[in-house]
C-alpha cells in the first residue's frame, strides 16, 4: 500500500498517516462502513475506529434469526473487510468506550483515559435496547438482544428452554419468537398494545403476522402490559405477571424497542432531538463533527420531515454519505426508511411511512402469503408501503414514493401492474 | 467475460419477454435470470449472492436488478454487486437471439 511507495511525494501532499485524522466513535455496521469508505476516498487520512464491544465489527440481523437457530457461527458474522483493517490502514480499537468529546481541543477520551485527537469526528453510536424498569424485571433468565454476546447467551439458554416468554410484539420480539418456536420451544408473546407491530405498521400487517405466528403455534397475549417479571437464579424460571394474567417460562426475552445512544453528543452540547440532529450531508451543528446510522435524526426530503430510522439499511448506507462529507466531497443522503424482517420463512418489508397515509390500497389478497399494502396521502401520493413475500413491489414503490406524484388507485390495486416512473431524476432531489 | 466455451441454451422467444421483465430458467443445477433491458438481453445467475432468493422475483430498473429479500442490487450487464448487503458479484452469461429465440451460453 502507500507506505511501501518509494517515489517521493510532493511536499504538500500528505502521505498515509499524515493526512486528516478521521475518528469514528462506534464500531457497528455504520462505523465500519464509514471507515472503509473514508479509506477508499482518502488514502492519506488516518482512520481510527473506536468500538465499545470486543472483537471485530459484525452483522446484527442474523442474531435474531439464523444465529439463534445455530445455523451460523460467530466468525461468519464478521463484516467483510473488517478482517483487513491492518492492510487497509484502519486503526481499530475494540473494547474502547468513548466517554467524552472535547470539542475545543478536538479530541475524544476513552473510559481508560486514552485520548484520540481528531480533525473530523463521526458519531456512529447506534442504539441500545430498552429494558423493562429495573423494579419490574431482574434475574439471569431475563434476556435482551442487541449484541453478539446477548445472542450467544440467549442461544445457549434456548437449547435448554422448553417455554419461552417474549415481552414485546415488535419485529425483534417476533423474530425471536419465530426462532424459539423453530427450535421446538413453546412460545408466548406478551404485548402491551392491543395488536402486534403497533408502532409504525398498518393493522392489516399486524393481523397477518398474528395469524402466521398462531398457525405456527405461538401463543399471543395482546393488550397485556407486563407488571412484574422475575428471573430467579442462573437457571431459574421466570414468572411473568401482566394485565389479565400470569405465566411461568424458562426464560424471557424483552424486546420493547431501542433508544439511540445520544448521550455523548448531548453532553458535548450538540443538538439532539430524538436522535442526533444532522443535515442531508450528515453534519451536526459542529462543522467538524458528523453523525450517521441509527443514532441520527435526519431529513427525509421525499416525505418532507426528519426521522430517526431504526434499520440496518440506514446503518449501511448513511455512513457512505458521511464519509464523503468528511472528505469535503458533495454528499446528500435522501433515502427513504426501509426495513425487512424474516419470520418463519416469510419476508416482510416496509418502505417509507406505511402508517402515515389516509388510505391503504392492497395489491393482491391480504389473506394470502403474498401481497403489498400501499399508503396514500390526501392527494393520492404513495407515502409508504408494506410487502409480504413481495419484495419486488418495494423497489417499484420506492421510486413512486420519491417521485411524489399521485398514482391511480386502479393501477396500484393491480398486482401485476408496473407503476411508470417518468421523472425519477427530479424526484431524487425531493 | 469468460471464454465462449459451453453450449447455447434456448430460453424464451424474444417477443415473449417484455422490456423491464425477468425470465427465470433452471438448466441442470444452474439458476439463470434473463433480463430484457430496452430490447437488449442479459443473463446472470438467478440466485442472490447474499441470501437464497431468486432475482427473477425482484425488481429490474434499467440495468439494475434488486433482490426481493433484502434489497441487494446488481448490474445485470456485468454482474457487479452495487449495494450492500451483497458482497459478491453475480456470474454473467453471454446471450444471443437466434431464430427469434433468446439463447444463453452456459459453461460445461
Amino acid at each position: 500500500m502507500d507506505a511501501e511507495r518509494t517515489r517521493a511525494e510532493p511536499p504538500d501532499t500528505p502521505r498515509k498517516g499524515q493526512g486528516l485524522r478521521h475518528v469514528i466513535v462506534g464500531a457497528g455496521l455504520a462505523g465500519h462502513r464509514a471507515a472503509v469508505e473514508l479509506r477508499r476516498l482518502d488514502t492519506t487520512a488516518q482512520v481510527t475506529l473506536l468500538g465499545a464491544e470486543p472483537g471485530l465489527p459484525y452483522d446484527r440481523p442474523p442474531l435474531s434469526k439464523e444465529f439463534l437457530l445455530g445455523q451460523i457461527r460467530p466468525e461468519a458474522l464478521v463484516l467483510k473487510e473488517a478482517a483487513d483493517y491492518a492492510a487497509l490502514g484502519i486503526a481499530h480499537h475494540p473494547a474502547t468506550q468513548v466517554v467524552e468529546i472535547d470539542r475545543a481541543a478536538q479530541r475524544v477520551t476513552a473510559g481508560d483515559g486514552r485520548h484520540f485527537p481528531y480533525d473530523r469526528l463521526l458519531l456512529a453510536t447506534g442504539s441500545r435496547p430498552c429494558g423493562l424498569p429495573a423494579a419490574l424485571a431482574e434475574g439471569e433468565a431475563v434476556h435482551l438482544l442487541r449484541s453478539l454476546a446477548d445472542a450467544e447467551r440467549l442461544g445457549a439458554a434456548l437449547t435448554q428452554a422448553r417455554h419461552v416468554a417474549v415481552v414485546g410484539g415488535g419485529f425483534i420480539g417476533l423474530e425471536v419468537a419465530a426462532a424459539a418456536r423453530m427450535r421446538g420451544c413453546a412460545v408466548t408473546v406478551v404485548e402491551a398494545a392491543p395488536r402486534l407491530l403497533a408502532r409504525g405498521m398498518p393493522a392489516a400487517l399486524a393481523d397477518w403476522v398474528a395469524a402466521l405466528h398462531r398457525a405456527e403455534g405461538v401463543e399471543l397475549r395482546l393488550g397485556a402490559c407486563v407488571e412484574a417479571l422475575t428471573g430467579g437464579g442462573a437457571a431459574g424460571a421466570v414468572s411473568l405477571g401482566f394485565a389479565g394474567g400470569a405465566l411461568q417460562a424458562d426464560l424471557a426475552v424483552v424486546g420493547i424497542g431501542i433508544r439511540p445512544n445520544v448521550e455523548l453528543a448531548m453532553t458535548a452540547g450538540l443538538p439532539v432531538q430524538d436522535g442526533i440532529l444532522v443535515d442531508e450531508a450528515c453534519r451536526t451543528a459542529d462543522p467538524l463533527i458528523f453523525a450517521a446510522g441509527e443514532v441520527t435524526c435526519h431529513p427525509v426530503p421525499a416525505l418532507g420531515r426528519r426521522l430517526r430510522v431504526e434499520s440496518w439499511r440506514t446503518a449501511s448506507e448513511q455512513p457512505l454519505t458521511a464519509a464523503r462529507a468528511m472528505c469535503g466531497l458533495p454528499a446528500r443522503y435522501v433515502e427513504l426508511p426501509w426495513l425487512w424482517s424474516d419470520q418463519f420463512g416469510c419476508n416482510i418489508q416496509s418502505i417509507g411511512l406505511p402508517d402515515a397515509g389516509v388510505e391503504l390500497v392492497a395489491r393482491g389478497d391480504v389473506t394470502t402469503r403474498k401481497w403489498t399494502l400501499v399508503a396514500l396521502d390526501e392527494a393520492g401520493r404513495p407515502v409508504g408501503a408494506v410487502a409480504v413475500n413481495n419484495g419486488r413491489d418495494i423497489g417499484m414503490l420506492r421510486q413512486a414514493i420519491r417521485a411524489g406524484q399521485p398514482v391511480p388507485r386502479a393501477l396500484l390495486a393491480d398486482p401485476a401492474a408496473r407503476i411508470p416512473v417518468a421523472h425519477r431524476a427530479e424526484a431524487a432531489s425531493g | 467475460m469468460a471464454e465462449e466455451t459451453g453450449s447455447w441454451h434456448r430460453m424464451i422467444a424474444a417477443g415473449d419477454l417484455p422490456d423491464g421483465e425477468i425470465f427465470a430458467a433452471k438448466v441442470g443445477d444452474v439458476h439463470v435470470a434473463l433480463y430484457n433491458v430496452d430490447g437488449a438481453f442479459f443473463a446472470t445467475d438467478n440466485v442472490c449472492t447474499h441470501a437464497f432468493a431468486l432475482l427473477s422475483d425482484g425488481w429490474l430498473d434499467g440495468t439494475t436488478v434488486e433482490c426481493p429479500l433484502h434489497g441487494a442490487q446488481f448490474d445485470v450487464q456485468t454482474g457487479k454487486a452495487l449495494s450492500s448487503p451483497a458482497e459478491c458479484d453475480l456470474r454473467t452469461f453471454p446471450t444471443r437471439v437466434n431464430d427469434g429465440q433468446v439463447e444463453v451460453l452456459l459453461g460445461e
